[in-house]
């Protein structure tokens, strides 16, 4: 990683920085990969319900959810248009089909988005992997005297995050940036 | 540990988790802005796709209000041009915090190699 010695408490400095870092990074994706297994639930139920009116003939009674649990009574109008939110505030009237067919077209976006998450997480996870045997290592090779290897295995286990001012933004410590 | 360190060397580095802290807000905030960026790119593209006599609706608050496709693009195109303006300024702090957290970051490194060699 530099031509710093094997094992020098610079190298030892430069592992736990590059380990922090990575870890940053892993909690930052696992947070992203939970948002997106919320919004795919949420497409799930939007297409279930889609699929629901299939079967269901207009003027039907329905209970149409206000929050908090809480329903109102409602008679179902047409079930031929579905309205679907684009983002930024914008809704558009589609046809059933139409909106289904976006609404899968979107799960599928969202659950490509969350299997390349889950790469690069992997990836990390094997990079913390790495630099937590080489700390290890130089632990074994240094528990006949005092080394900072020794210091290291406890700082790596403290787990605290941030290691550049723009962490993720910052040239990384190793082959893995945010954008793998 | 930094009981140790000499109080310039303690200002400095208070600075730099300060400077830290400053870099970790604008980014949070740039990235906020760049997700609704790319959001709103994402509606003023399907509404385009759209034909003009398609129903449209405008979230106000909890409730969706019919609106127009033209007057509805031309306000999202407008809140883009905000949003571009508002990331070209943080664009900018961003690297002016870089820049004093590297001079910081020298200072610091160069204060130390000053000190001399601690005993044991």
């Amino acid at each position: 990683m530099s031509s710093t010695p094997p094992g020098s408490e610079a190298e030892v400095g430069q592992l736990i920085a590059a380990y922090q870092q990575y870890q940053a990074q892993a909690e930052a994706l696992v947070r992203q990969v939970s948002l997106t297994q919320l919004t795919m639930e949420g497409l799930d139920r939007a297409i279930s319900a889609i699929n629901a009116l299939e079967g269901a003939a207009e003027g039907q009674d329905m209970m149409v959810p206000i929050g908090s649990g809480s329903f109102v009574h409602a008679k179902l109008a047409s079930k031929e248009k579905v309205t679907l939110n684009i983002g930024a505030g914008v809704s558009i009237e589609k046809g059933t089909a139409d909106a289904k067919q976006m609404l899968i077209a979107r799960r599928a976006e969202v659950a490509e988005g969350a299997k390349k998450l889950n790469e690069i997480l992997g990836k990390l996870d094997q990079e913390m992997s790495r630099i937590q045997s080489i700390l290890a290592m130089y632990q074994e090779q240094a528990e006949a005297g005092v080394s900072p290897a020794a210091a290291a295995r406890g700082a790596v286990a403290g787990q605290r995050p941030g290691a550049g001012v723009f962490g993720g933004q910052q040239p990384g410590p190793g082959p893995i940036g945010p954008g793998a | 540990m930094s009981g140790e360190l000499p109080p310039q060397v303690q200002n400095q580095l208070a600075q730099l988790q300060q400077l830290q802290q400053q870099a970790q807000a604008v980014m949070a905030q740039k990235s906020q802005i760049d997700g609704l960026n790319r959001e709103t790119d994402a509606a003023i593209k399907e509404l385009e796709k759209t034909p003009d006599d398609a129903v449209i609706y405008k979230s106000v608050g909890e409730i969706l209000i019919k609106a127009e496709k033209a007057k509805l693009v031309e306000e999202l195109k407008e809140r883009k041009d905000m949003m571009d303006l508002r990331l070209k300024t943080m664009t900018k702090q961003e690297e002016r915090i870089q820049s004093r957290f590297t001079q910081l970051q020298e200072q610091i490194r160069n204060s130390l190699g000053q000190q001399p060699p601690r005993g044991g």
